[in-house]
């Protein structure tokens, strides 16, 4: 109480070995230099996880943010940021989930979470206000996430508490096992899933009947007021309210970039059947994260039941990809895996490239395109580790490497592309490749700019700068952490985090924030071992262009790619081998003394 | 002109307990609010409810201070604070409403209901799926 700024000012230190909890100061300085979600995460996991930890081991820490502006009413600021080592790839981790929790967690009094060690039994973390306990939660261990999280609240003796849990497939530590909120929301990437098992940690819930505060409510209600008329509630973001993300389906076809058959084509025949005019035919309402107007999730009826889905994502990796044409499997694929708490990308990628295998005579899993028993029985036995679910559950980097599969798989870092064939956008190679988790999207959706705008999406031109423009802006915009389907600009990002933190931010000072926190994050990755090595796409990329549509044919060399990489590199103070230079390092205010190289 | 609500427009968003909160007590605090949401996130249901000024009001005879009145059928209620002690915590206008759109505010200990911010409902003018609106105005997109 009396914080005069957006803050909480604690955070809350959970050590699960020992049992103990105690509250800290958040730290000051910190906040000022990395204002919140993605910054202040991954300043305290710099700080708190020593090099080379193994990521399933009691050492890796656990850090959940909020951003700072969480439990104000700006729009998709509830945003909640796990942080931690990547049990995927070995490289930082931070993984976003939508819904109410950073609400919660914020309205209870703490910016933060930090979990270390692990429980001797299976445990849930319980924080109602002030009272924070761990339970003993054997009753609902190997259960699915649905009834874990009314068994949380049935503990809280609240139907407000929000939690973050994990189903069977983070208990058998499946390294793309996410965390699952308000049912159908993920923190999806990465495997913290995995890392709540490793840790006996089934669920963390949250309550507050606190309050949240800002420097001058009248004036910040008056901006915000105008923001969202002006900049929110806008052509450019209400696409997600009239018809979220499944409206991408469409969109990928047409630019011939919609992974198809485990990424060997780029259209689907079968795409009609999984668009935004089947999810639409099937919509019963419009669902939305805690504070924000666009509702961009499409709450479904369709006959493998009710949920809020599937998205576009899921739509790609667990459709067209395992061409699958039919919504109801879909459907049927996505709630299995929001249950049994696996992520819906990595999950998609590696059914198709297991898909695509059998296809092309390398190995038979047991799953065919297009075959829907198969394909569901094989996502649950991936969370279980039984049978074939065994050797698919390591993932699409060691299928090819065991197998013999190299040539085809898709994936950076040991994380599986996900939905935006790269040979349909040249630039989503660069972005996926130089991502400070792998192979993902929402750093840089350079596609956006050019096959989904009417440019020309064959080319590296220009594409470094642009990654690294948006890798910078996305980070800073993390810290809110406002939501992708926002498209903030920078002075409003400004004017927002300055009104809300009550810091005299200028529209520099949040570019400098951004790469700070993109650098930070790079040097994490260089002290694990990352190289410029490991910023190369997989080869299929090179050396299969797709069979047909807009991208038929088109693709780039490896020395293009290569220029383009140093070309990023240079633009962002880094040497050859993609290490920041202690230069960049200086004039970013980070001290080259937190960086112990190898 | 009273409250009205479609529980089927709500999206579970609470942006109209955050700007309630922020309006009447200058704070983001949710339970000080003076409308409500329930959600079901599992079943994609939520149920948004505030005083609506129902007919009957049967708060203002629970309330053993007399603290709670109206000018007419269908306004808004007011609560005086002077009067309202909170029953020492023990608020018999809260389970009087058969609505559950009468609060208890844990900070003063007095009793919460919806005053309809003088004639510009906030919660109206933030709800942007139109789940809260005033009863009588046409809602034409």
């Amino acid at each position: 109480m009396g914080q005069k700024n957006c803050y909480a000012g604690k955070v809350l230190r959970v050590d699960l070995t020992t049992g103990t909890v105690l509250t800290e100061p958040l730290n000051e300085s910190w906040a000022r230099d990395f204002i919140g979600g993605k910054g202040l995460g991954f300043r305290y996991l710099f700080e708190l996880l020593p090099p080379h930890t193994d990521p399933l081991s009691p050492d890796n820490v656990l850090i959940i943010f909020t951003g700072a502006l969480a439990g104000t009413c700006v729009a998709t600021t509830a945003r909640t940021v796990v942080c931690t080592r990547s049990p995927a790839t070995g490289t930082i981790l931070d993984s976003y989930v939508g819904g109410a929790f950073a609400l919660q967690l914020k309205l209870a009094g703490y910016d933060g979470i930090i979990i270390t060690g692990k429980a001797p039994q299976p445990t849930a973390l319980l924080i109602q206000d002030e009272r924070v306990e761990l339970r003993d939660a054997t009753p609902v261990w190997g259960r699915g996430i649905w009834e874990t999280d009314g068994w949380m609240k049935e503990q809280a003796g609240d139907n407000d508490l929000v939690t973050l849990s994990i189903g069977p497939a983070g208990e058998h530590l499946v390294p793309f096992a996410c965390l699952t909120s308000e049912a159908y929301r993920q923190a999806g990437r990465g495997g913290a899933g995995a890392v709540f098992g490793s840790k006996n940690l089934k669920s963390v819930g949250a309550r507050g009947t606190g309050a949240v505060h800002v420097p001058d409510m009248r004036s910040f209600l008056a901006l915000y007021e105008e923001i969202l008329r002006t900049n929110l509630l806008t052509e450019a973001n209400l696409w997600a309210n009239a018809t979220g993300t499944p409206m991408i389906v469409d969109l990928s076809q047409g630019a011939g970039l919609l992974p198809t058959r485990g990424f060997s084509q780029g259209v689907f025949e079968g795409a009609g059947g999984i668009n935004s005019d089947a999810i639409q035919a099937r919509k019963r309402a419009s669902r939305a994260c805690a504070t924000c107007p666009l509702a961009c999730g499409q709450f479904t009826h369709s006959a493998s039941g009710p949920m809020e889905g599937p998205e576009y994502e899921t739509l790609g990796m667990g459709g067209s990809n395992c061409a699958m044409s039919d919504l109801d499997a879909v459907t049927a694929f996505n709630r299995l895996c929001d249950n049994l708490g696996l992520d819906t990308i990595s999950t998609g990628n590696v059914l198709g490239l297991a898909m695509l295998m059998a296809e092309e005579g390398i190995h038979d899993f047991g799953v065919h395109f297009g075959d829907v028993e198969e394909y569901l029985d094989a996502t649950e036995s991936i969370a279980y580790r039984r049978g074939v679910g065994e050797e698919l559950s390591k993932g699409a980097r060691y299928l090819a490497r065991t197998y013999g599969a190299e040539h085809l798989v898709m994936e950076n870092k040991g994380l599986e592309f996900p939905a935006y064939d790269p040979r349909g956008s040249y630039g989503m190679a660069l972005a996926y490749c130089t991502s400070d988790r792998g192979g993902c999207h929402m750093r840089a959706w350079t596609v956006a700019n050019d096959a989904f705008a009417g440019a020309d999406p064959f080319t590296l031109e220009g594409r470094a700068e642009m990654t690294m423009a948006l890798q910078n802006f996305n980070s800073v915009k993390w810290t809110g952490i406002f939501c992708d389907f926002w498209a903030i600009d920078a002075a409003t990002l400004t004017k927002l985090l300055a009104a809300g933190t009550g810091q005299p931010y200028t529209e520099a000072d949040i570019y400098k924030i951004g790469e700070r926190i993109w650098n930070l994050a790079r040097i994490f990755n260089v002290r694990e071992g990352f190289r410029r090595k490991d910023d190369v796409p997989p080869p299929a990329i090179f050396d299969r262009p797709l069979p047909e549509g807009a991208a038929a044919g088109k693709n780039f060399t490896r020395e293009e790619y290569e220029a383009a990489l140093s070309e990023y590199y240079r633009l962002r103070g880094w040497d050859e081998e993609g290490i920041p230079t202690p230069e960049k390092l200086a004039e970013l205010g980070i001290p080259y003394s937190i960086f112990r190289a190898p | 002109m009273p409250l009205k609500f479609v529980n089927k427009s709500c999206t579970g968003c609470r942006l109209c307990e955050l700007i309630c909160s922020a309006t009447h007590f200058g704070e983001f605090a949710p339970t000080r609010a003076r409308i409500r949401v329930n959600n079901n996130p599992l079943e994609g249901k939520s149920a948004v409810m505030a005083c609506f000024s129902c007919p009957k009001a049967p708060c203002i005879v629970a309330c053993p201070r007399e603290a709670i009145s109206r000018v007419g059928a269908r306004q808004p209620l007011t609560i005086d604070l002077q009067k309202c002690d909170g029953c020492g915590g023990n608020p018999a206008c809260v389970p009087a409403c058969p609505y559950g759109a009468m609060y208890f505010d844990l900070v003063t200990q007095k009793a919460l209901a919806c005053d309809l911010c003088g004639g510009d409902p906030q919660c109206v003018k933030y709800c942007y799926s139109h789940a809260v609106s005033l009863a009588g105005v046409e809602i034409t997109d």
